[in-house]
């Protein structure tokens, strides 16, 4: 049987947990809760929006689809810079050891704001123009983004042991800093090989 | 009479030729100056552009973090985004005039996002001070009711708790060994 005493430690502690209870909306101004892991996705897709099929062996003329996604998990609303660079088999990728981005000039740029927990996903049609083969090497002139007709200048030589001409689609997410006032490398990179054919 | 009329239709004719040439004067002028843009000037009003979008995006997370529903601020600066990067598009093809228009076009967007989140901000904070003072008052006396309904409630469980015990008899027992 339950002495005095005892039912005296179960009335102070149901005292304590209702009081905490009651006052809770006030101790969650003062206490906010903890925000998870924060982190940003950035994927490619294959024109059928999922992850086969991607655009491998090109032509000079026809036009190839992917589609490019970023997603926001950062805990706050954020301002994405998505770098589209072009590169040969010779030419920098990101270092993610060190979070550096590759040195090589962007093609082009797509801005994006996005709120937390929210996901941005848009095709991007693309097409090489003026490829022309010489020797072991094909220079590629033009890369055409969505219509737009960028010079891409690039020389690229014969892989003998997997036997192509290979180009690197790639994509750099960057991200907008408050505390340093500028877009800093993100540390996500993504891309596609591509063989040039005739 | 025939010679009054000719004059007025002469002095018509003068004036419409004379309007259509002042039109005209005035239409050079605007398209002269349309194509006066330069690259300088193109890529000067996308920095402002690019400046003017950051700025804002400060704005509206300031918004955010006191709790404020930004998601419309965000749609609209998507937009801005949009015309930004038409912007660049249209001056990596040399049309100068349209990177202007589109730079500008962004900077009207993100100014109007950077005085919404602003007020934003403000009425968010308001409403949140408000909502704390609420809150502290109904726990003040919340806690303070609950705390003496239970001091009483153990009171009364004490004296009832004391007369049960009291109330209790001893049980006789009978053939008990000694």
């Amino acid at each position: 049987m339950l002495t005095l005493e005892n039912f005296g430690t179960i009335f102070l502690l149901t005292s304590v947990l209702g009081a905490l209870a009651i006052s809770s909306p006030a101790l969650a101004f003062v206490f906010p809760s903890q925000a998870g892991e924060r982190f940003s996705e950035l994927y490619i897709l294959g024109p059928n929006r999922m992850a086969e099929d991607y655009p491998f062996n090109v032509k000079a003329g026809e036009n190839y689809k992917v589609y490019l996604g970023i997603g926001n998990h950062m805990g706050s609303s954020a301002y994405y810079t998505l770098y589209v660079k072009l590169r040969n088999q010779t030419e920098p990728l990101p270092n993610s050891t060190d979070g550096t981005p590759s040195p090589l000039p962007p093609v082009y740029e797509y801005r994006v704001l996005l709120s937390d927990g929210e996901v941005w996903e848009v095709p991007l049609n693309f097409s090489f123009r003026g490829l022309s083969f010489h020797g072991n090497s094909c220079v590629v002139e033009t890369l055409s983004l969505n219509s737009l007709d960028l010079h891409a200048g690039k020389m690229v030589s014969w892989d003998t042991e997997n036997r192509g001409y290979y180009l690197q689609l790639f994509f750099e997410l960057w991200i907008y800093n408050p505390e340093t006032g500028g877009f800093s490398f993100h540390n996500r990179f993504v891309g596609i090989w591509l063989n040039m054919t005739t | 009479m025939v010679f009054m009329i000719q004059h007025i239709e002469l002095r018509r004719m003068q004036v419409f030729i004379a309007f259509t040439l002042v039109l005209l004067t005035l239409n050079l002028f605007t398209v002269n100056n349309s194509l006066a843009y330069t690259k300088d000037e193109a890529d000067t009003s996308i920095q402002q552009a690019d400046e003017a979008a950051t700025s804002a995006f400060k704005a509206v997370l300031e918004a955010e973090k006191v709790g404020a529903n930004v998601s419309r601020l965000i749609t609209k600066m998507n937009e801005a985004a949009v015309l930004l990067t038409n912007a660049k598009i249209m001056a990596y093809n040399e049309n100068f005039h349209d990177t202007i228009e589109l730079a500008n076009s962004s900077i009207e967007i993100v100014n109007s996002v950077k005085y919404e989140a602003a007020n934003l901000k403000f009425s968010t904070l308001s409403l949140h001070d408000y909502i704390f003072k609420i809150s502290i008052i109904e726990s003040l006396v919340g806690v303070t009711a609950f705390l003496l309904s239970m001091i009483f409630l153990w009171r009364w469980f004490k004296s009832y708790y004391a007369h049960k015990i009291l109330g209790l008899k001893p049980e006789v027992t009978e053939n008990v060994d000694s």
